[in-house]
């Protein structure tokens, strides 16, 4: 059930990419940033991964983003320590104002799918996956050489609360987001 | 007995979406709670008041076995003493169930240890550190061992537990007998209520919060819990769970076994996953998920909802584990 979830958000990935593969005739429609994130709850880990962000000028031209990632606390907290493993599929719509500032606000939607790996068969009582729903808010700075750096607030509104929920799905997290245009 | 501070929190951040009605709202809501430090008034019928005190403070030998049989012979100095801790904002009456279950048994001994700060008024309560709540395990735990007691056994109930987790890895039992054994029931590492982490900057704005005790719990919990405490709370289970992913070694010969309310509103059941994870070895060390969704499930007077079959059952066998284990050491 696990590895049919995954293969299925990395299918979604993959079709997503090859959708906006750029082709010479769709050159001037669709735009790529490739980036790295670290996301911190607060009050638990360090998630860290790779994310991308798709934008199309016949849709809300540079304010409309669609953006996949995948962070985990293996690439984090859980990095030569023994913090619980846990991994985030994310997908999110985000919204940003200001497009032809420096500096520019943005919100986004977000969901995704929630994994942790508690290891041992003692715990299989516990949730330990979760969808994810999730609304961030923030500001990107754009450098001037090319790389977009960005800062956001968020909020899980699916969350552990010691009943029902992954324990170490917080609810409160920061983001920090390096993005550079691939086109 | 549970705290949230979920409300504000939400508050705050649908404020964010809202710009400048947001930050207005928030605004407002600092200078409204800003104005409420403490609680305007606290009854007399409340353990925060002045009154009511934990009995422990005004009768000790009736609590501690190292002042009710401080010349143990030789036969008593090696049996088992359970040192029972309690939890935050709780009081020795957390435990008094394991004294009732016991019924004067001459096969060990008990010590019901009130944690620093804790028993007291609220102004008492409100300036101790956690480093003070821990002081008093380790007072009792010296003075046994300095009686000549060397079979002891540790046992702590929620914030009890995190407390024995942290005195574990700053090497406290290092230069000492260890403990021959360690019991956990709902040990504290992650809160259930996951903004506690946020009470460094929610809490001037709220002050303090305020427990749903029953009329029971009231003369034995505090009703309400100054930001501070909360601080110290979340500052000492942030210790731990930093321990914990270090890596926490058991001392020699010292048996650890945890006791987890599957569901917990108040110590997150993951906590025992982060305690699995974090202590070493892993032969001296045995959990227990239990069914059960009530937070230091081994103590049933006066909950708020009645008590099932399975919850007389969950501290039955716990009781009877819990001597089993010290008895066989």
């Amino acid at each position: 059930m696990m590895i049919r979830t995954t293969l299925k958000y990395l299918a979604l990935c993959l079709g997503l990419l090859l959708f906006l593969h750029p082709e010479e005739s769709y050159a001037q429609q669709y735009h790529v940033d490739l980036g790295l994130r670290s996301q911190k709850a607060f009050g638990l880990y360090f998630e860290n991964g790779i994310v991308a962000q798709f934008s199309s000028d016949s849709i809300a031209p540079k304010r409309l983003y669609l953006g996949i990632g995948f962070i985990s606390s293996r690439l984090g907290s859980a990095l030569g320590s023994n913090a619980i493993k846990q991994d985030n599929y994310q997908i999110w719509l985000a919204y940003y104002l200001k497009k032809d500032h420096q500096l520019r606000p943005f919100f986004s939607l977000g969901t995704g799918y929630f994994k942790a790996d508690y290891e041992s068969p003692d715990f299989k009582v516990l949730d330990q996956r979760s969808p994810l729903l999730s609304v961030t808010a923030g500001l990107e700075w754009a450098s001037p050489y090319q790389v977009k750096v960005n800062l956001a607030l968020g909020y899980n509104i699916i969350s552990g609360n010691g009943e029902k929920g992954p324990g170490t799905l917080y609810p409160t997290f920061a983001q920090l987001n390096f993005f550079y245009p691939l086109r | 007995m549970k705290t949230n501070l979920l409300p504000y929190l939400k508050m705050i951040s649908f404020g964010f979406l809202r710009n400048s009605i947001g930050m207005s709202m928030i605004l407002f809501l600092g200078l409204f709670l800003g104005s409420c430090g403490d609680p305007s008034e606290i009854s007399d019928e409340l353990l925060d008041g002045k009154v009511i005190f934990d009995p422990s403070l005004l009768n000790p030998e009736s609590y501690l076995t190292s002042l009710r049989h401080p010349n143990p012979t030789a036969e008593e100095a090696s049996r088992p003493v359970f040192i029972l801790c309690h939890g935050y904002s709780a009081s020795t009456f957390e435990w008094s169930e394991f004294i009732d279950w016991s019924e004067d048994t001459d096969a060990y001994f008990t010590s019901r240890v009130l944690l620093g700060g804790h028993g007291r008024s609220y102004s008492d309560f409100k300036s101790a550190k956690w480093e003070d709540w821990q002081q008093a395990i380790f007072d009792e735990y010296e003075a046994l061992l300095d009686a000549g007691y060397t079979n002891l056994h540790l046992v702590g109930s929620s914030t009890g537990g995190a407390l024995i987790l942290e005195a574990i890895a700053a090497g406290y039992f290092r230069d000492k007998i260890p403990p021959k054994s360690v019991f956990m029931v709902d040990p504290i590492v992650l809160p259930s209520d996951k903004i506690l982490p946020l009470i460094g900057v929610l809490g001037p704005l709220v002050g303090y919060t305020e427990s749903e005790n029953t009329e029971g719990e009231k003369n034995y919990w505090y009703t309400f819990r100054p930001y501070k405490t909360l601080q110290e709370l979340q500052e000492v289970i942030k210790k731990v769970r930093l321990d914990l992913q270090k890596g926490i070694e058991l001392p020699a010969g010292t048996y650890l076994t945890v006791y987890k309310s599957t569901q917990d509103p108040s110590a997150d059941p993951a906590s025992a996953v982060l305690i699995y994870q974090g202590v070493s070895p892993k032969s001296q060390m045995n959990i227990h998920m239990v069914n059960s969704s009530l937070h230091v499930f081994t103590r049933l007077k006066y909950r708020e909802d009645p008590v099932s079959a399975q919850d007389w059952l969950n501290q039955e066998q716990t009781f009877e584990e819990m001597v089993e284990i010290a008895l066989s050491r």
